[in-house]
């Protein structure tokens, strides 16, 4: 049967301020804009300054006086940027809310279709005043296109960020379709999936039209009929983006698909997506300019894909936006920080304290496969060029069976493919560190992406520390690199190879008495740490809905730290991992996955030091003098194989029920765990999510926990019980309100033995730590994104039977975030982040005993954590300028921690016999000036 | 341990950069009365650290302040049990010997304790004797309170001592250091005060005489050094450094520790090593500024504890006159 159904789309668009200036439809043209002849005269007079100023700049602080490879001379930048820099942004409307028209009755009993070209008139507040037709079609189609033109509303146009009234043309497509047929569908095949999303110019977001989006299938592929595809070849559908920038595919068989993009004046864009049975898969794709007048970043077209949910809390947020997080430097790894569940450490020194977890209880993940550190030196920066990710996920609780030996929660980072089209580069600089990353393909299966950072905090750290406390032998230094190889041998397999690495060093000597409560610490003090690994990686279908992944890591970690005489680590890990997960879709109601994870580490540690302690609730630091010196030197190897099973179930259509088991051998303590865990989300309306869990975690010892020497091999491994109840509603697309409440308990903590004594650490601890959170998060909209979370809290330990709970080390009560980006006209961004946090708890210090052997004073701790620091408030800044020449964009940014230099408490100091205190304060204002240039 | 050791490197690194002891006394100056060291005087062997079993030892306290406080004491001895961290405590066998006096004028007796080692079996075979104790400024003992420092405005400091009972098979005996030459600017510095409670009036008296800083401008520093001792019979020392086999199993020489408190700021520092490649130590003393000194001079003392780390240990006074700039 033949139902009318109305289309419509957006077929040009150009602006005027004025009716009548402009003549015919012109080609599709990009915007934002730039109307030359508009620049105001009086800013184009200032422009050759500004451009000898930054081309001074470039030129000074390269190494070799360009920022480019293989660019045109800076004289031609400097021209480019003339013409850009004084034209003013005039951004074209935006339809906002559309209108259908009515179908003409007769036309649709007679079968026509017909296309409406429409001259609208739009005023500075989005009202269409006027609605002309242009090219008529007849048959009833005119006035119908016209009087539902009438009622559709825009977000005006913009001339540097004022409104506009505006004209625009629009065409109204009517066509009629077949409805689709329903078809009986065999019990044994899985119904289909959608996938659908958004095109969008990564530059202000701003829908992209007509944008031709092609689906390449791995198989057979039922099509809905009715719908705008176009059949381009086997196993292939075409479509194209509305005015929203909007596309569907429907009807898609489950399984893994090619995504091609392609736009008029952007780069073309190629993506991986996963469709599920009888789900949809939304997508947002933000697309880059490859003409001149852009000012988006190059490397933003990164597509996001959120699959249905599956935790009770999964945060992502999209790469482009975690690397304009104020007080991040660009670090998509430090935004993290701002999500609710997150706590903050002393100094920012980027621990991950997740839901009053030890940071030792989280874990890493870099395509599933753990990772040593996040940070280089504690906090600076991560591990990883944030510009090579493709996305980051964050599981604070009742986490997924595919991940193990944790009970806190899980950080997941993947990298993304190299770029396929072109040659890309990307130069940044600070007073901090400087990088460089170059993506390129190969051949048409293969592309390449290489990338390399290190800190230049050596050239300003002697300015920074006194001369007589500090001999600095080695200057801190760190660096990393990441090379990714992507072959897509068929439409089926996907092989990467990746090579990554990360080395941080530093050196110094410290004068006799530098330490005044503590005359050990003086002599070397060096840390030097430091991984490799090659990663490789093979993803694939062997049938729709039935897909394998297999991650295979090798590589050496080295950690050396000493200071002077008293304590001296040094370890080698060879660590090797490998995981396979296979998933299936059984039937229409359920999925499975089936992995296993194996981690082999043989090792050699040589420890000299004193008599390692549990991991946190210690009270005040004990002076390394007083302490007897322990050695352990163990070679061994530890071997840690996993599995998991995991079943999506979907009973009923709102209800998915998510069942996982897991076992876990330890080998340094010769024990199994077992971990069931279960998640169900229960869809309420299309808006609005209710999820709730229950699971087990377990995690084996620390290392110097269980070696024999200086720990307890006979640990069992602790465990912990996550129950988390929310629910998610999105008030509009772009909008998200989420609450979540949790509650872990805690057993089997390991803990010291009451003097340090042999066995030195058994399982008799205990914890409990609940709490809610509240986030909200505004979606990037018109060249504003943001976030804003809460968490309310308490997590509390209990050391030994019969205790009383005390406040875990990291507890903080209060966790407040609040983060806003927005996009200005002609290049600019701003953006602030607001952190609130309560202070850490502190264990006073009751009294002190002098130590005649050492001449140092030992302090008598009272209760433990029953004290806590002021609360913690900063605010950051962030302000982006960016331009963009023909082939190569430039942007400088000012990212300035602690705007208002606020004095934050983080501890107590005293003097050397702890008669006297006073606060210990966190890091002043820090202004962090760099520049980047784009290729 | 990886994380753990990343951050304990970070807030080293912190706290060296923001100078976070700014505003808090100095263990250098010496602005209270407080226990400075001890030292064991072995019957028979006094330049001996460790006592055997059964020898007879006196344990004295070096116990100093600007002034002479009044203060009582109390000191006991026991086997100490064995602990991985924290303050050092008795094994459940409890103190053998106590005792405890007070002192109110130059000539009573620091704390300090005699007893003879008990057997390895009635010690429990414990390696190690505990020496803890109180001192109570300005205040009385009393061992029957659950407040051991009894009286208005008393002050309690707390105080322990290692002592290790040499056992002959298993190493040779560590022998005290021995405090070499000590000079001021240069010059042989022998001089100290018989009255601890004189603080000034001693210009033109024999004490050396410091200018005192100018009130304005820079200040003045003296240079004060402090040399290793020798031992008669080396035995493999150098100066009074002992040869000694560490956790690593290698035979490596003492290190010095010297603490130098003076009674006026302001030492550079507290702690200084004698090692291979400081002998003798440096350290300046930089003199107050010349309102802050008394009209006819203000006294200042300087105490130097030499350490070798394994319960040996030596000290000296020395005085000086600070005198107004002209």
């Amino acid at each position: 049967m033949n139902s009318p159904i109305v289309r419509y789309r957006q077929a040009c668009v150009y602006l005027a301020e004025e009716p009548g200036q402009h003549i015919g439809c012109p080609p599709v043209t990009p915007y934002p804009m730039h109307v030359t002849a508009l620049a105001p005269r009086g800013i184009r007079a200032l422009i050759p300054k500004k451009s000898l100023l930054f081309g001074w700049l470039l030129w000074t602080l390269m190494p070799h006086g360009s920022l480019l490879w293989g660019a045109p001379p800076i004289q031609r930048a400097r021209a480019q940027e003339t013409e850009a820099e004084a034209e003013p942004v005039l951004v074209p409307p935006s339809l906002v809310q559309f209108a259908s028209a009515t179908y003409p009755e007769a036309a649709a009993e007679y079968g026509l279709e017909g296309t409406v070209e429409l001259e609208l008139t739009i005023d500075a507040e989005g009202r269409v005043t006027d609605a002309i037709v242009v090219t008529p079609a007849g048959s009833g189609f005119d006035e119908a296109a016209a009087e539902a033109a009438r009622r559709f509303l825009f977000e005006p146009a913009t001339r540097d960020a004022e409104p506009i009234p505006s004209i625009i043309r629009y065409r109204y497509v009517f066509e009629l379709t077949q409805e689709p047929e329903v078809e009986e569908v065999e019990d044994e095949a899985p119904p289909p999936g959608l996938l659908e999303g958004q095109v969008l110019d990564a530059g202000d977001d701003a829908p992209i039209v007509d944008a031709a989006i092609s689906v390449q299938m791995p198989g057979e592929t039922t099509q809905t009929p009715g719908e705008t595809t176009q059949m381009v070849g086997e196993g292939s559908v075409a479509v194209v983006s509305d005015a929203d920038g909007r596309f569907s595919v429907g009807s898609l068989a489950p399984g893994s698909y090619e995504v091609r993009i392609a736009a008029e004046g952007f780069e073309a864009y190629v993506s991986s997506e996963e469709v599920a049975s009888g789900e949809a898969t939304s997508i947002v794709y933000r697309m880059l300019r490859s003409d001149a007048s852009a000012s988006s970043d190059t490397f933003s077209a990164t597509a996001v894909a959120d699959p249905p949910p599956r935790e009770v809390v999964r945060r992502s947020i999209q790469r482009e936006q975690l690397t304009r997080i104020p007080g991040t430097r660009g670090d998509a790894l430090r935004a993290v920080e701002i999500l609710p569940g997150v706590g903050r450490p002393a100094f920012g020194a980027g621990a991950l304290i997740i839901r009053g977890s030890a940071p030792e209880d989280s874990t890493i993940r870099f395509h599933g496969v753990e990772v040593p550190l996040l940070y280089h030196f504690g906090g600076l920066t991560s591990f990883y060029n944030s510009r090579l990710l493709e996305q980051i996920d964050f599981y604070p609780g009742n986490f997924s069976a595919r991940y193990g030996r944790k009970t806190g929660g899980v950080l997941e980072v993947s990298s993304r493919d190299p770029a396929s089209d072109r040659l890309h580069g990307v130069i940044e600089t600070s007073f901090i560190d400087v990088s460089l990353m170059l993506e390129f393909p190969i051949t048409d299966e293969l592309s390449m992406a290489i990338a390399a950072r290190r800190s230049v905090l050596d050239f300003f750290i002697e300015t920074l520390i006194p001369d007589d406390t500090l001999d600095i032998v080695t200057a801190p230094v760190y660096e990393d690199y990441q090379l990714i190889l992507s072959w897509r041998p068929t439409p089926n397999d996907r092989f990467r190879f990746q090579l990554y690495g990360v080395r941080d060093t530093f050196k110094i000597l410290l004068s006799d008495g530098f330490a005044e409560d503590d005359p050990s610490v003086r002599g070397n003090a060096n840390l030097d740490t430091q991984f490799h690994f090659g990663h490789l990686s093979w993803d694939h279908t062997y049938a729709p809905g039935f897909e394998q992944e297999t991650n295979l890591r090798v590589g050496p970690t080295n950690l050396d730290f000493g200071l002077g005489d008293e304590f001296s680590f040094q370890g080698r890990f060879l660590e090797i991992t490998l995981r396979t997960e296979w998933r299936a879709r059984l039937a229409e109601w359920a999925r499975v996955i089936v992995g296993t994870d194996l981690d082999i580490t043989p090792f050699s540690i040589d420890y000299v030091g004193p008599q390692p302690r549990q991991i946190e609730g210690t009270g005040q630091d004990e002076p390394l003098s007083t302490q007897e010196q322990v050695i352990a030197q163990p070679v061994d190897q530890v071997y840690r194989p996993g599995f998991y099973v995991e079943t999506e179930l979907r009973p009923v259509e709102p209800l998915l029920l998510n069942l996982g088991f897991r076992a876990d051998y330890y080998s340094e303590i010769d024990k199994w765990s077992f971990d069931p865990r279960s998640v169900a989300v229960y869809s309420v309306t299309d808006q609005t999510r209710i999820k709730g869990g229950v699971g087990l975690y377990s995690q084996p010892p620390e290392f110097q926990e269980s070696i024999e020497e200086i720990g307890n091999p006979n640990l069992d491994p602790f465990h912990s019980v996550h129950v988390g109840l929310g629910v998610e509603h999105d008030f509009t697309e772009t909008i998200e309100v989420g609450v979540e409440g949790f509650y872990k308990w805690l057993w089997d903590r390991v803990v010291e033995t009451e003097n340090g004594e042999a066995p030195f650490f058994r399982n008799k601890g205990v914890g409990r730590i609940y709490g809610m959170e509240i986030s909200a998060q505004v979606r990037p909209t018109k060249g504003f994104f943001g976030y804003l979370s809460y968490t309310l809290s308490r997590s509390e330990r209990r050391d030994a039977p019969g205790e009383s709970f005390r406040p875990f080390d990291f507890d903080q009560t209060h966790i407040f975030n609040l983060a806003a980006v927005y996009q200005l006209p002609k290049g600019w961004e701003v953006g602030t982040t607001l952190r609130l946090v309560s202070g850490n708890p502190d264990t006073p210090v009751a009294g002190s005993s002098y130590d005649a052997n050492n001449d140092v004073y030992l302090a008598v701790n009272g209760d433990i954590n029953s004290g806590r620091a002021p609360l913690f408030h900063r605010l950051d800044v962030r302000i982006e300028k960016k331009w963009a020449f023909d082939l190569w964009k430039f942007a400088i940014f000012l990212d300035v921690q602690n705007v208002y230099n606020a004095t934050n408490s983080e501890g107590t100091i005293y003097n050397f016999d702890y008669t006297e205190s006073t606060a210990l304060n966190g890091l002043p204002i820090i202004p962090a000036l760099g520049m980047r240039g784009e290729l | 341990m990886n994380r753990s050791i990343g951050l304990a490197f970070v807030s080293l690194s912190l706290a060296a950069w923001s100078g976070c002891s700014d505003g808090l006394s100095s263990g250098s100056d010496l602005e209270g009365t407080r226990v400075l060291g001890a030292r064991t005087r072995i019957e028979g062997d006094p330049q001996r650290a460790w006592p055997a079993h059964g020898e007879s030892v006196e344990v004295e306290f070096l116990v100093l302040g600007p002034e002479l406080t009044p203060y009582e004491w109390v000191v006991g001895v026991c086997p100490r049990a064995e602990t991985g961290f924290g303050i050092d405590i008795c094994s459940d066998s409890g103190l053998f010997a106590i005792n405890q006096g007070s002192v109110s004028s130059p000539d009573d007796l620091p704390p300090s304790i005699a007893f003879e080692v008990p057997s390895a079996e009635a010690l429990e075979n414990a390696e190690t004797l505990l020496l803890s104790g109180t001192i109570c400024i300005e205040g009385s003992v009393s061992l029957e309170s659950d407040t051991l420092c009894q009286g208005a405005g008393v002050e309690a400091r707390a105080f322990s001592f290692v002592l290790t009972v040499w056992d002959e098979a298993v190493e040779p005996a560590n022998r005290h250091p021995i405090l070499g030459a000590i000079t001021l600017d240069g010059q042989p510095w022998i001089q100290d005060v018989e009255d601890k409670s004189v603080r000034e009036g001693c210009a033109g008296s024999d004490l050396p005489q410091l200018e005192a800083s100018l009130d304005e401008g820079p200040k003045t520093d003296y240079v004060l050094t402090l040399a290793d001792g020798d031992y008669e019979e080396p035995n493999g020392a150098v100066g009074s450094r002992e040869p000694f086999v560490n956790i690593e199993n290698d035979m490596v020489l003492e290190e010095l520790q010297v603490s130098h408190i003076a009674t006026l700021p302001d030492i550079e520092r507290q702690f200084t090593f004698i090692d291979d490649d400081t002998n003798p130590l440096e350290v300046e003393w930089t003199a107050p500024r010349s309102s802050e000194i008394a009209p006819e001079g203000s006294v200042v003392r300087v105490v130097f504890v030499m350490r070798d780390l394994r319960d040996g240990m030596d000290w000296a006074t020395r005085a000086a006159c600070v005198i107004r700039t002209p």
